[in-house]
């Protein structure tokens, strides 16, 4: 155990330091007690980082003052009789500084060495401060909200799996049962549209639903009025809004008369409450709140899940103690609705956490892919270095010859990568900037809100340290070689320098390590690539091309009747029809992977699931006639909806996959299934076909249970259209939007794009990850490739004498240039041979996703080991022949 | 007057301060005399190196005092002006006086 004395001690090292600068002898000694005995009161009096960096400045300046060494060795012990006068000495820092300007003239007298090393660097340190700075605002930023590490997202836990909505009768139990929750609000998670009318046409906004106390919850006050009353949630009371402040601003030029203010709002007369503050957003950029409306929304029904709770935690209560209490609430309500309930929970995620999840595994890929990179460069910048050294060892030699130790040699270089990394550092400070913003555009962060990060202190310091850390890395181990001189030998070589042999084995392990990260790079980047590929051409059970999209939105107070629904988007399809173009065309509840979830549970009512036993669930979409011809989903069996079904018994199809969970080897066709609909106990269907799989949510995921009702009772307020075309589908685009103004001005198309737009978007974060990994594979490829040429170009300059003896001698070329091929081919073994290996080890560790493709998939090995030999083979390439060339008269006479 | 009697001006100062504190004076004690009377900061490296020059020009003596536990086990050294430091001070403020004769009046004035 420490004593209080202890820690009244200064800094070890300082004192250490000190102690090796000052004389051996008892005067020296009172000197450190004198500091001993100061620091201890700065101690009493002060902080004790600001005591030790107080020791710390002491000791530099009293450690400068004896800085020659003469002023260590000749001193005597005798008391009365001490130092003998000697010119002023520099201090530490003096020398460092002297050190550092020397350095400085040495970069600038070799500039094109300078240049490459400082622009190698600066990339590297570019790429991953960007990289860093990203992920720092993503990963570990505060969200803007008053103490936001209070703030937890609540999701949905199916088996075990995330299945994020809740229902919003779970969260009402949820909430009135806790004690551990200050507020918990719930939200509809995605951006619902809205139409607002006004006498100058209708205009879509995104908005959001939410709970009254939403606004409380996250702790912001709006800026003008006020937020949501509990009772506004009522039917029968005003509709009311809060709108943002840049709405406001955009749509009312920030008029302060706002308040009370009505806007039709999808047709009904909305009041505006409440203005948000200027950059208040929640996951989206919603222009509108509304206060969620019992009986309106998907508030019935246990097995509804719409919506997302965020709850903020009481001070002093714990995210376990929360997450346990939350367990038991689960727990009461699965013993209550074992039916539905039994395998459900709620995860409680700091919100921080949950919204950063989104990124978080692209976000290390490709931290990891621009740290490899960063390596690279070190290594071949470090090469670089050794080079040099080799050329200025015959400096070197006379330095030492005239006295300089090892430690002033490795002093010197060392300064001289301190300059390097600290030029390329600011430079790349300044490429990370713009970097920073090429990420953000690739990759938004838009359910965090960040748009622009800028220079921030973490990514400030993580520059300095990445710099000084670069520095060590291809600094230390070349000076410290270089500094291995032999002045006899050196010297008598001149200019050749027999000094390349040592500093040649160090390049040699450098650019096997280079080539080694290399391997690690191009096939994580094969495996992204080759995953991308499978994404991109994977059957999704129908056909993209030729096939526009379109959402369809009637304005709800004009088409309150289904049958006006209806005949309109009746009436739409047969105008389409109409176009020369246009084979088909049909609505949709759901476009395929655009719109997702809406799932339901069925089951076979002569085989109904047991108690406790999970019915199984199968995506619901209603389609009209001709959905499945427009989409090219083949129909395996029986036949789709007609318009004369309208009227008659509900009826169904069901996909592949659905008919063979619930009808196993049976005929599905005229037999019934029930649907567990979320509004109404039971329904039953009657099958009338088959048809095949889709997938549905994404590309990646595996087709699910699907099954299609017609549009009997009616059509909703907005269906997707598809339109099938001969010819592009972009080109109908402006016809559609004209009819659909002419046919109703306020009817609104919250989108029109081609199916293939909405698979390109659905893969983007794909794309991007592999894109941006493929393209520092390449560059760290090239880098290792300059590395090893460099290696063989120097060796064979270094050579020219004795390859000039050999080619004299009679050695054939083929001999002359196998030797040279041979030193390479042994550096790409060695670097195939570590990197492989650490290549397999390294993609089997990281958690991100692959699509279709093994993390040991021998082909993609296979192929970077291919085309790492293709491209060094390549790389050896130019100086076999420069070592062809040689003549040996002239290599003799330069002796 | 000796190569030992041109003292700086530094020097004076630490001897004079030496010479007011009496016997068993420590550097330290110098550094804050020189603080509170000449309202001089110094700095230690500059302290210890003047110290020791004086030192070495036969103008102070120093001896060392028990370590104590406080000091980490480290010697306290105390200093003492020499007979050759006391006739340094006195010729240079001989030197002083005689070169500030008469401009007295005009340097106050200012």
């Amino acid at each position: 155990m420490k004593g209080s004395n202890d820690l009244l001690e200064p800094p070890g090292i300082a004192e250490k330091l000190l102690r090796r600068r000052l004389p051996r002898d008892s005067a020296a000694r009172a000197i450190l007690g004198d500091l001993r005995e100061d620091y201890r009161e700065q101690r009493l009096a002060r902080h004790r980082l600001l005591a030790d960096a107080w020791y710390w400045a002491q000791a530099l300046s009293i450690g400068g003052q004896f800085a020659s060494k003469r002023d260590r060795t000749r001193l005597t012990d005798r008391p009365g009789h001490v130092l003998p006068e000697t010119e002023p000495a520099g201090s530490l820092v003096r020398e460092l500084a002297t050190d550092v300007r020397l350095a400085a003239r040495l970069l600038t007298a070799s500039p094109a060495f300078a240049f490459t090393a400082i622009a190698t660097l600066a990339v590297g340190i570019g790429a991953t401060v960007a990289m860093f700075s990203v992920l720092d605002a993503a990963l570990l930023g505060t969200l803007p909200y008053p103490n936001a590490q209070e703030l937890v997202l609540g999701r949905g836990v199916h088996d075990g799996e995330l299945n994020p909505s809740v229902s919003y009768l779970d969260y009402i139990d949820y909430r009135d049962r806790n004690d551990v929750f200050e507020a918990l609000t719930l939200f509809r998670p995605g951006l619902s549209t809205f139409t607002i009318s006004g006498p100058d046409g209708a205009e879509l906004v995104g908005g959001s639903w939410v709970t009254a106390d939403f606004f409380d919850t996250l702790g912001v006050e709006p800026q003008l009025g006020r937020g949501f009353t509990a009772d506004e949630a009522e039917p029968g009371t005003d509709w009311v809004v809060v709108i943002s402040h840049g709405y406001w601003q955009r749509r009312y030029g920030g008029s302060p008369d706002i308040l009370g203010l009505t806007i039709d709002l999808e047709g009904f007369q909305h009041v505006v409450v409440g203005v948000m503050p200027a950059g208040f957003r929640f996951r989206n950029d919603a222009d509108l709140w509304l206060p969620l409306r019992y009986g309106i929304m998907d508030t019935s029904g246990r097995n509804s899940h719409s919506w997302l709770i965020v709850g903020r935690l009481s001070p002093e209560v714990s995210h376990e103690h929360a997450q346990t209490q939350v367990d038991l609430i689960a727990a009461q309500l699965a013993q209550a609705y074992p039916a539905s309930h039994e395998r459900k929970a709620l995860l409680l995620t700091p919100l921080a956490q949950a919204l950063g999840e989104e990124y978080r595994s692209s976000l290390i890929v490709l931290m990891g892919a621009t740290g490899f990179l960063l390596l690279i460069s070190c290594g071949n910048v470090a090469g670089l270095f050794v080079a040099q050294a080799a050329k200025r060892a015959v400096e070197f030699s006379v330095r030492a010859a005239l006295g300089a130790s090892r430690g002033r040699l490795v002093r010197q270089l060392t300064a001289e990568s301190l300059v390097l990394a600290a030029t390329a550092g600011i430079l790349g400070t300044g490429l990370a900037m713009g970097l920073q913003r090429i990420i953000l555009t690739a990759m938004p962060l838009e359910l965090l809100g960040i748009r622009e990060i800028g220079l921030s202190g973490p990514m400030l310091g993580f520059a300095v340290l990445v710099s000084s850390g670069t520095a060590l890395l291809f600094g230390v181990g070349p000076a410290i070689n270089a500094s291995h001189t032999r002045p006899a030998e050196d010297l008598k070589a001149g200019g050749r320098g027999l000094a390349g042999v040592g500093s040649g084995r160090l390049r040699g392990r450098l650019v096997v390590l280079q080539m080694a990260l290399t391997v690690i790079l191009l096939s994580t980047s094969g495996l992204l690539l080759r995953s991308f590929v499978n994404l991109r051409s994977v059957d999704l059970g129908y056909e993209t091309p030729g096939l526009l999209t379109a959402g369809v939105l009637l304005p709800a107070a004009d088409y309150q009747d289904p049958e006006a629904r209806t005949q309109f988007f009746g009436g739409l399809v047969e105008e389409i029809l109409s176009w020369p173009s246009v084979t088909s065309a049909s609505f949709v509840s759901h476009i395929p992977i655009r719109h997702r979830y809406m799932d339901w549970g069925v089951f076979d009512p002569e085989n109904p699931p047991d108690v406790g036993e999970r019915s199984f669930a199968a995506y619901s979409r209603r389609a009209f006639p001709g959905y499945f011809q427009t989409m090219g989903i083949p129909i395996l069996m029986g036949r789709e909806h007609e318009d004369s079904d309208v009227g008659g018994p509900p009826l169904a199809v069901i996909n592949a996959s659905l008919a063979e969970t619930i009808f196993p080897g049976q005929d599905p066709l005229g037999r019934r299934i029930a649907v567990s609909n979320p509004a109404s106990d039971l329904a039953f269907f009657d099958v009338i076909g088959v048809v095949g799989d889709v997938r549905i949510t994404s590309p990646d995921a595996e087709p699910f249970p699907q099954m299609y009702f017609g549009y009997a009772d009616g059509a909703s307020g907005w269906m997707g259209l598809v339109v099938r075309t001969q010819s592009d589908p972009t080109a109908l685009i402006g016809q559609l939007r004209s009819s659909v103004r002419e046919r109703d001005s306020n009817v609104v198309l919250t989108f029109v794009a081609p199916m293939t737009e909405n698979f390109a978007d659905a893969l983007s974060a794909d794309r991007i990850l592999s894109l941006t990994v493929n393209l520092f594979a390449t560059v760290a490829l090239l880098l290792a490739t300059t590395g090893m040429y460099g290696i063989l170009a120097f060796d064979v300059a270094r050579r020219t004498q004795e390859i000039g003896i050999r080619i004299a001698l009679g050695a054939t070329s083929a001999r002359v240039r196998r030797s040279v091929l041979r030193r390479g081919l042994i550096l790409v073994g060695a670097g195939l041979a570590v990197g492989l290996p650490a290549a397999v080890v390294a993609n089997t560790l990281m958690g991100w996703q692959l699509f279709g493709v093994e993390r040991t998939d021998p082909l993609t090995y296979a192929a970077v080991a291919a085309t790492f030999l293709v491209v060094a083979v390549a790389a050896c390439h130019v100086p076999s022949r420069r070592a062809l060339g040689i003549n040996p008269v002239e290599a003799l006479r330069a002796e | 007057m000796g190569r030992s009697g041109s003292i700086g001006e530094l020097e004076q100062v630490v001897l004079l301060v030496l010479m007011q504190l009496g016997a068993e004076a420590s550097a330290r004690d110098v550094r804050l005399e020189l603080e509170r009377s000449a309202g001089r900061k110094i700095s230690r490296g500059a302290l210890y190196r003047t110290l020791d020059r004086l030192g070495a020009k036969g103008l102070l003596q120093w001896q060392l005092l028990e370590p104590t536990a406080e000091r980490g086990g480290h010697p306290r050294r105390t200093f003492e002006v020499t007979t050759a430091g006391q006739a340094a001070l006195s010729d240079s403020r001989t030197i002083l006086l005689r070169l500030w004769s008469g401009l007295e009046s005009t340097l106050e004035e200012q």
